[in-house]
């Protein structure tokens, strides 16, 4: 398996989570049948892209996670993941939609901006620590991804004066799951980077971003915390603040300052 | 001490007493200045006072930065501080001095300037050999080791360590995430910022057969005796196999496959590029040239080559040939295929580097160990890091460079961030707490 299919498999992700979807609405008491083949229909999408994603690794002989279009991968499938649990934990249909666009969006990037997945590994990235940073990261990332869309919704909800109590208590989940897994990803760094050059800290572009990101969302959590009833504010806060997580994640490749880092993502 | 910082921020301010609109920063209902309890505006106000102070320190001191101070100073400091802050919490926990500085407003007044210091740090290159003047002055070229973000920094860590205390006394099973996370943070911010001073790091240079060798050199190159010495006993690199390719002269680049990579040359590998199909009939890892010929070898001197039958898709043409990578004293062997394409092998990539080292440490037997990167090597307090090689020679590189370092202070380091890792773990479990 190599990235020749990926439009292939992300095709048929993007389409069984369509049909779970549709399937989704369709039901009804007269018409129950559909929401079992709904809730099939969402699995096997994400079964589909999780498919490739061994496969491609089995093929590279390494973890897909050395590239950015390799990370964004693991994004979608993430994200797709997220709304599914979201749906079954909650019962929001139409956040599944929002969630199929928004992965969509990842995927299309992929698939208009193929990247070149050698098979080498430098020795730097051969550690244990390597998968669970990565991935860590990765589930916040769309956990917190998510949490901003929500953020946005809220707003939305909040200048049509519809109640919004449930929606930033959905918010909370995400945020403190998806800030203890940015915490945990944070210091997996720090431990790997003392096991591979001696500090565990420096200062590099990447860990100043990624230190920014863990400190925008620390404010946050405490501002939601002493101030529960200032939900709008809320709102503006976990939409906007997800700007300085993509920064760390690929915006600073464009930044002068991180042009000496060292963790700027192969192309 | 903190009474005095306490005076020091507040003195100037108490005479200023200004009405003040309800503005972005103030949380709540609009109420004069300086009117206890201290909100939003008051607590930016203080902290944005004690970074112009910082900056003002950096300034006279024309942008020299701060040096901390190193073992014992730095031990006594940070054993020093828990216990004033611990007493004067003890003492002093009905006060309103308290009860503002282990607020949430104070906390999140100094996250957010903080976080503001960190953007200027992410945003401005640092460490410039030659910084603007105003960079340098302000300390801006040098955030982290400057006043006003040493100051920042102290100021988060009495808030950061009063808001600990004050769910640590009296302890409660309830608080142990809270504490985890807190107390973490406070830990290790604190070991790891005073405690850098302390960590020394140099650079070896090590060649092999060459005798045991104990000079470090520093960042700045100034060189250093060890208190032990190394010897490079081998230094090998382990290749990946060379990717094989057709290049094309007349556009200085490769042709590629679909999936825009090279293949590895292997015995049987079968692959298309552009108009060529090509086959590996031979793949030698370790060749010589004998008699005219490339030949397997196990002699150090051998490099990769491979026997190569390319067959062009639409004339049909054939081309049958050895192609190799070559080595440091021979040329790589193309096979010219049409016009200006050329199919050749290219240089391999290293998969792993590793050195064979003796220590020897004072009358102690010498010790033989295996370092590669990422798999480092304690011995008396110094870690031995595989750092680098002379690239240019590739595997038969002679030269081993490795980091010594020392950071006596990673044990304390470690804890807060086992604290951290705990906390998150909680977090991650617990979710939110309930609001009291």
């Amino acid at each position: 398996m190599n990235w020749i299919y990926f439009p292939l498999y992300a095709l048929l992700t993007a389409c069984l989570y369509a049909i779970g979807i549709v399937f989704l609405y369709v039901a009804s008491d007269k018409r129950k049948i559909f929401k079992p083949l709904g809730n099939l229909s969402l699995v096997l999408g994400i079964g589909a892209l999780s498919l490739f994603i061994v496969l491609l690794w089995v093929n590279i002989g390494r973890p897909p996670m050395r590239t950015l279009g390799e990370t964004r991968l693991w994004y979608s499938f993430f994200n797709l993941v997220i709304g599914y649990i979201i749906y079954l934990r909650w019962g929001y249909k139409w956040f599944l939609i929002i969630i199929l666009f928004y992965a969509g969006m990842f995927l299309t990037i992929n698939y208009i901006h193929p990247e070149a997945h050698e098979k080498t590994l430098m020795p730097a990235l051969q550690s244990p620590w390597f998968v669970p940073h990565v991935i860590v990261y990765m589930i916040s990332y769309a956990l917190l991804g998510v949490s901003s869309l929500i953020g946005i919704y809220g707003l939305f909800l909040e200048y049509r004066n519809k109640s919004k109590n449930e929606i930033i208590k959905l918010a909370d989940n995400l945020v403190y799951i998806g800030f203890s897994l940015l915490t945990l990803g944070l210091l997996f760094g720090a431990l790997w980077a003392k096991e591979a050059w001696g500090n565990y800290w420096t200062w590099d572009p990447k860990e100043t971003w990624a230190f920014l990101t863990w400190l925008v969302y620390l404010i946050y959590i405490h501002f939601r915390y002493f101030h529960p009833s200032r939900v709008k504010t809320q709102f503006w806060i976990l939409s906007v603040i997800y700007v300085v997580l993509l920064i760390a994640w690929f915006g600073i490749n464009y930044l002068p300052s991180a042009q000496n880092s060292v963790h700027v993502y192969a192309q | 001490m903190l009474s005095f910082l306490l005076s020091l921020i507040n003195k100037p301010l108490k005479h200023n007493l200004v009405e003040l609109q309800n503005d972005t920063t103030s949380v709540g209902n609009t109420k004069r200045l300086w009117v206890q309890p201290w909100k939003y505006a008051e607590n930016f106000i203080i902290t944005i006072n004690l970074l112009i102070l910082g900056f003002a320190i950096e300034a006279i001191s024309g942008g020299a930065g701060i040096n901390i101070p190193g073992f014992p100073v730095n031990l006594y400091f940070i054993i020093g501080l828990g216990v004033v802050m611990t007493l004067v919490y003890v003492k002093f926990r009905d006060k309103y001095v308290i009860k503002w500085l282990s607020g949430i407003p104070a906390a999140i007044s100094v996250i957010v300037l903080y976080s503001v210091m960190v953007l200027l740090l992410g945003f401005i290159p640092q460490d410039m050999a030659q910084p603007p003047v105003f960079l340098k002055i302000s300390g801006l070229a040098h955030v982290k080791s400057s006043w006003p973000f040493f100051l920042l920094q102290f100021y988060f860590l009495i808030i950061l360590g009063f808001v600990a205390l004050k769910r640590a006394i009296p302890f409660k099973v309830k608080n142990i995430g809270f504490l985890l996370n807190h107390f973490g943070l406070w830990l290790t911010i604190l070991a790891a910022g005073l405690g850098s001073s302390d960590q020394q790091r140099f650079s070896m240079n090590l060649y092999e057969n060459e005798k045991q060798s104990n000079l470090g050199i520093a960042e700045n190159n100034d060189k250093y005796e060890l208190p032990f010495s190394l010897k490079l006993l081998d230094f090998n690199i382990i290749e990946y196999n060379p990717k094989i390719g057709i290049f094309d002269i007349g556009t200085g680049r490769f042709i590629m496959g679909k999936a825009k990579t090279l293949p590895f040359a292997e015995s049987n590998l079968e692959t298309n590029l552009g108009d060529w199909h090509l086959k590996v009939l031979k793949y030698l890892p370790q060749a010589i040239y004998k008699g005219g010929a490339l030949v397997p070898t196990d002699s150090i001197a051998g490099y990769p080559a491979a026997l190569v039958l390319a067959k062009n898709t639409i004339s049909n043409d054939t081309v049958r040939g050895w192609i190799s990578t070559g080595s440091i004293n021979l040329h790589p062997d193309y096979l010219k295929l049409k016009g200006k394409e050329y199919l050749m092998l290219n240089t391999p990539e290293p998969k792993k580097f590793y050195s064979k080292l003796v220590v020897f440490k004072g009358s102690a037997p010498p010790d033989t160990i295996q370092i590669e990167v990422n798999k480092p090597h304690t011995v008396a307090g110094w870690t031995i890091y595989q750092s680098a090689y002379n690239s240019d020679m590739r595997k038969w590189s002679n030269l081993s460079v490795v980091d010594v370092v020392s950071d006596p202070w990673l044990p304390v380091v470690y804890t807060g961030i086992f604290f951290l890792l705990a906390g998150a773990l909680y977090m991650f479990w617990i979710g939110k707490d309930k609001k009291e």
